[in-house]
């Protein structure tokens, strides 16, 4: 043991010259290898003015940050081969594979045909590096990162000669500083029910801030001195600015890299607050700070309802009942492909931006989405942009999904994350194994860090579990105290990922779903709900039954894919009866459906909208089926079929336990009806058979039906008296008008307005006769 | 070589309008691509060329001349543009059309860079970097405008065509940009109006501007609202860059200035101050209780300990320029505390200590130093420069260090226990004896 401590400390004294490819640019892009000579040496022409730019580069397929190359000092020994006498100016740089650039503040002066060794302090306290075209300050992640490492030779006047160089060395360690904290705000008063960030600094630099084994920041927060605290992760994060330039939005990092910790209080009163800090050298605790929590009208984290345990409310006990889209990811190649939409760039977040306005402002209250590899991912494939493989996390892709939450936040929507897409882990069903950065066979495994041989092992690797539970700390630290997010899926169609069902029946995939579920409810202080989601219908849920049996799995999802010869309410009447069965303690809800895996026809799709949404309200779902083609809503601009909904059910509980389906019958056999009732509430909706299959291109023109009548036959749970009924417009909301009614009790009957494609009623108690205003 | 690849490119919906044309060239238009503006407004790419290739060229502008062009048309059915050409002798109008097909999408992504320094002082020399890149998946052919609002010598309106390189697609340069175009102009900013004066880059392609970016160079007095751009930049309202420029340092101009000041100081009570500087902590409160006392408002504009910079300075400038006030004093604390450096902080003490000067109420500037923490000699090299900039401007220096001669003097920059760390070697546990100090001489 005593060797390999001696060992690894030798290692780390030893200077360390990078295996890489040297190159010499003259002109941007017009790059040239050199190599070195027998001794070592490296040569280029150095033929000024202007600038020539020498530096090494290491092969993009294997290159990996090094924590032997984390070092205090670059050095490089140069000459400057010339006739000349006047000395050459020069500068070091650094550049990130994405591109960054940075170089000296400092400019070295070359004597000719002197061996000169230049050396820079790449701690960032030092100071020695400046950005160059962006914002972004030299720090320990640049310092981890550095892809391209050299010489810049300017001048302005004609310079002619040659420039040598032996291959230069990351050398030192990097000095001994006491670990403290830094610069650590903290609002003195907050509101309950708001999340709070704090942000501060660390006097030490780290080569990989985000392994907790590196470095590990907690917090720790207890209302008194007498209540036990909870701890709960901070994390490590930068700055970044947008911009949108037609339909290109670019992200740009700006200042220095930060520690910040996120908290969502949920009492009101005094707080106290320390940070708990511990590097692989020495741990440190804060004093306690304390903060005051006001009272604030903000609802709080979405739960489970207490009294209604198939239903969500809000911490305060206002209901919930998400009405939603699956806006997974901000486009869909294969909707584009479907519809014939034609191409619809990718405009990143600014379209989330779009597609929420529209969303919010039609009574849209809940959206689905995905971290997926292609979008809002923080660890995937090193060729990706901003992405270096396990263990390293994408600030970018953190810094949108934050302005994602915000806009979220902004247009009253609540998000259901999805943390991982089944494609990760499959090579069979929209596979992305390939190109998933444990994946051992992969082409670029040196530089992702790859470990699993197959997709297979990731539900019992234990090398697989750390790294994602160490991803999973870290989506915690920072998203784990919004309750902007109503709830956290650990996998999309998880029955996808390769072998599922070998995993279910070894039982290793519901242990680690237990784990993963455990672990995040730990980490975040929102408390968020949990839950796992399978493709297919809702047979899948019943098939795969044992994983939302787990206490630590909240609610239970699925798909909705339909079979083109089933109709939607039909079809969904059918689930929402199967699952109470088999769940009858949970919530459930469709997240993706829209006609067949494959789309439909724009009937077919408009139907499946309307109908979807306006059965699960009827039935007994927790919430509105999510359409996977948002595109389709979006282009098409049907989101008045959500706002007729919304406001229909404005002033309905659909929580409250007194209120359940009653069976109804319409006197036409081509109309079909859902209904609720409650002792003195009565609501129905009343629909054509034939446009929940196929909904009319010209709804306004359809064809309008007379004559219907309503009745409840076995209505026991109505009280008898004098009731309202007002008949609403689906989609407009708009009177159809009402009329009072005396019910006696037993069967119900009612006389419907005239109606195209479907209607809504309420019934309500009468107010009494002079009584109103 | 590049041609063939975009007639490959094409090839399947190929768009072809050839125009009868004397002799055997003919003008032809091909769609290369799209692009889209919006996420549902989309317009065509098409190329413009003769074939065979003709000994002279198409003709769209009377300053360029060229064998081939893009265009830009939008994708409606009815939409056209017409282009004027000419041939030999030969002249024409081309009218090209959308074709209902293209080939491929692009993303548009292309950019310019405005360069220009923090300020400049009339008379010295100053100058204008300029860059443009395009990050196309094929080479383009961009038109390259600079426009003056009046010339100077050397720096009038300029056009030029531009062929910028594609980005690279292969795996091992696809972060790398484009080419660069890249220009550097330098004048003498003595040639400068006496009012603003404005360049502006332009960079399009027949039928669509892409992006235009402006530089205003502009006399301190007549400086707009400033606020600050992410990368540092002082830009006005609408985001251009801006350049404040500062008086020409004449003995006349100082008298000018100084004269009539000093005889108001001798006569006349200071009733408002301003004091711009790092944050004083409770030395503000004193200041301010001891000012009351002579019957003096002050205002005080702190800049954050931490991470004080041009967006204070900005903020700062944009106070005075609108609130009257009668003497400001600009606290400057021993080392420059902002990561840019020396260099970057005597340029906001300079455009503070000139734009306090060039309202028309301020009677009195003061430079004041604040001590330096023992051992912290990098602080004198940034004291010099503050110094010298005082010389030059002749604003009085204020040396608080020989003002203040404590008998613990390492013990006053000692942190107190519970405060947030102000990190910028303030004497702390000194600020109210400082704040005395600052009253007595500086107003």
């Amino acid at each position: 043991m005593l060797h390999r401590v001696l060992f690894l400390c030798l290692l780390l004294l030893l200077p360390v010259a990078r295996a890489e490819q040297w190159f010499v640019e003259a002109k941007t892009g017009s790059r040239q290898a050199v190599a070195a000579d027998g001794e070592g040496i490296f040569a280029v022409e150095v033929e000024l003015p202007e600038s020539l730019l020498v530096y090494s580069e290491p092969d993009r397929r294997s290159f990996r940050p090094q924590e032997s190359a984390f070092r205090r000092y670059y050095t490089v020994e140069l000459q400057y081969a010339s006739v000349e006498k006047q000395p050459l100016a020069v500068k070091l740089f650094f550049k990130t594979k994405e591109g960054y650039f940075f170089q000296s503040a400092a400019e070295f002066q070359l004597t000719p045909n002197v061996w000169q060794t230049l050396r820079i302090d790449l701690t960032a306290p030092a100071r020695t590096l400046e950005p160059v075209g962006h914002d972004w300050q030299w720090c320990d992640l640049t310092a981890a990162t550095v892809f391209n490492a050299g010489v810049k030779c300017y001048s302005d006047t004609p310079r002619r000669g040659r420039l040598l160089w032996k291959a230069p060395r990351f050398e030192g360690e990097r000095p001994e500083t006491t670990l403290t904290v830094e610069q650590w705000t903290l609002p003195s008063k907050i509101e309950k029910n708001r999340r709070f960030d704090s942000r501060f600094r660390l006097s030490r630099e780290y080569f990989n801030a985000f392994d907790p084994e590196e470095i590990q920041v907690d917090f720790e927060v207890r209302r008194s001195f007498e209540e036990t605290g909870r701890r709960f992760p901070a994390f490590y994060t930068l700055d970044y600015r947008n911009e949108l330039s037609f339909t290109r939005e670019t992200w740009y990092p700006t200042g220095a890299p930060y520690w910040s910790l996120r908290y969502l209080p949920q009492t009101t009163g005094a707080h106290f607050i320390r940070l708990h800090v511990r590097d692989r050298k020495s741990s440190i605790t804060t004093p306690w700070r304390n903060f005051t929590v006001m009272d604030s009208k903000l609802p709080g984290p979405v739960g489970i309802h207490p009294e209604n345990p198939r239903y969500l409310r809000f911490a305060d006990g206002t209901p919930f009942w998400p009405i939603g889209i699956n806006m997974h990811t901000n486009i869909d190649l294969r909707s584009e492909q479907t519809f014939q939409f034609g191409h619809r760039p990718d405009r990143g977040i600014a379209d989330y931006q779009d597609y929420f306005e529209a969303a919010g402002s039609n009574g849209v209250n809940s959206v689905e989405i995905w971290l997926a590899s292609w979008s809002l991912a923080i660890e995937w494939n090193m060729l990706n942009f901003g992405m270096y493989g396990v263990g390293r996390y994408n600030l970018m892709n953190a810094a949108k999904l934050d302005l994602l939450l915000e806009l979220a936040r902004e247009n009253g929507i609540y998000v259901h994350l999805t943390l991982d897409n089944h494609g990760k882990i499959s090579s069979r069903t929209d596979p992305e194994w390939a190109l998933n950065p444990m994946n051992l066979k992969s082409d670029y495994v040196a530089a992702n860090g790859g470990f699993l041989e197959h997709a297979t092992q990731f539900y019992s690797n234990e090398e697989a579990w750390k790294c994602y539970s160490r991803r999973n700390r870290y989506l915690a630290a920072r998203y784990g105290a919004d309750p902007t997010i109503w709830g956290v899926e650990l996998w999309s169609e998880v029955d996808l990922t390769d072998d599922f069902r070998a995993h279910y029946d070894d039982k290793s995939a519901l242990r680690w779903h237990e784990r993963a579920a455990r672990e995040w409810k730990s980490l975040a202080s929102a408390r968020h709900l949990m839950t796992t989601h399978v493709c297919g219908t809702y047979h899948r849920n019943i098939h795969y039954q044992e994983l939302w049996k787990l206490p630590e799995l909240d609610y239970v999802v699925g798909d909705g894919y339909r079979d083109a010869k089933h109709q939607i309410v039909d079809f969904l009447q059918g689930g929402s009866q199967a699952i109470k069965k088999t769940f009858p303690g949970n919530p459930y809800i469709v997240t993706e459906y829209g006609g067949t895996p494959g789309a439909g026809a724009f009937g077919n799709i408009r139907a499946d909208i309307h109908g979807g949404i306006w059965s699960a309200f009827f039935l007994e779902y927790a919430g509105t089926p999510l359409l996977w083609w948002h595109d389709f809503i979006h282009v098409h601009q049907l989101y008045g079929h959500y706002r007729g909904l919304a406001e229909f059910i404005r002033d309905i509980d659909r929580a409250d336990p007194a209120l359940n389906p009653v069976p109804v019958t319409v006197s036409a056999k081509e109309a079909q009806a859902l209904a609720l009732a409650a002792p003195e509430q009565f609501y129905a909706w009343i629909v054509e058979c034939g446009a929940m299959r196929n909904y009319p291109d010209k709804p306004d023109q359809a064809a309008k039906r007379s004559g219907l009548r309503l009745a409840a036959p076995d209505l026991k749970v109505l009280k008898a008296g004098r009731y309202r009924v007002d008949f609403y417009n689906t989609v407009t909301n708009e009177s159809m008008g009402s009329a009072e009614i005396d019910y006696a009790g037993g069967a119900l009957e009612l006389d419907l307005p005239e109606m195209q494609i479907d209607m809504a009623l309420k019934m309500r108690p009468a107010a009494p006769k002079g009584g109103a205003k | 070589m590049r041609w063939k690849q975009l007639l490959s490119l094409s090839a399947i919906c190929f768009c072809v309008m050839p125009m009868a044309l004397q002799g055997a060239n003919a003008v032809k238009a091909e769609a290369v691509g799209a692009f889209h503006t919006t996420k549902d407004d989309r317009l065509i790419l098409m190329r413009v060329y003769t074939e065979p290739a003709a000994p002279e060229t198409v003709w769209l502008e009377p300053d360029a001349l060229w064998k081939s062009t893009e265009l830009i048309v939008p994708a409606a059915p009815e939409a056209k543009v017409e282009i004027p050409y000419r041939i030999g002798d030969n002249t024409g109008m081309l009218t090209v059309t959308a074709p209902k097909t293209h080939a491929r999408f692009f993303t548009l992504d292309q950019g310019i860079n405005l360069f220009a320094p923090f300020l400049v002082r009339r008379g010295d020399p100053a100058d204008i970097f300029a860059e443009c890149w395009s990050r196309w998946e094929l080479p383009m052919r961009f038109i390259w405008t600079r426009t003056v609002s009046t010339p100077l010598p050397g720096v009038v309106d300029q056009r030029e065509l531009l062929l910028l390189d594609p980005r690279k697609s292969d795996r091992e340069m696809r972060f790398t940009p484009g080419e660069f175009h890249r220009e550097k102009i330098i004048f003498n900013s003595a040639a400068l109006p006496d009012a603003n004066w404005e360049c502006i880059f332009t960079l399009a392609l027949p039928g669509m501007d892409f992006l235009q970016r402006k530089v205003r160079f502009i006399p301190v007095h007549e400086l707009p609202v400033l606020s600050v751009a992410p990368n540092g930049q002082l830009v006005d309202e609408a985001g251009n860059l801006v350049v404040p420029v500062l008086a020409e340092r004449t003995l006349a101009a100082q008298r000018t200035w100084e004269l009539p000041r000093r005889l108001w100081n001798d006569n006349l009570p200071v009733h408002s101050a301003t004091v711009i500087g790092c944050n004083f902590g409770t030395g503000e409160h004193t200041l301010a209780g001891q000012l009351r006392r002579k019957r003096t408002g002050l205002q005080f504009l702190p800049w954050n300990s931490a991470a004080a910079g041009i967006a204070e300075v900005a903020e700062a400038v944009n106070i005075l320029g609108c609130q009257p006030t009668q003497a400001v004093t600009i606290l400057v604390p021993p080392r420059s505390i902002r990561l840019g450096g020396d260099r970057e902080w005597l340029n906001y003490l300079a455009l503070l200590d000139e734009v306090a000067r060039s309202s028309a109420t301020v009677r009195k500037v003061t430079l004041a130093l604040l001590p330096a923490e023992p051992n912290m000699p990098e602080s004198e090299e940034f004291l010099s420069g503050v110094r010298r900039l005082g010389r030059n401007s002749d604003t009085v220096i204020l040396e608080l260090d020989l003002l203040w001669n404590p008998p613990n003097r390492e013990e006053c920059f000692r942190e107190m226990p519970g405060e947030e760390s102000w990190r910028n070697a303030l004497p702390v546990q000194a600020v109210d004896e400082l704040a005395d100090i600052l009253n007595r001489k500086a107003f």
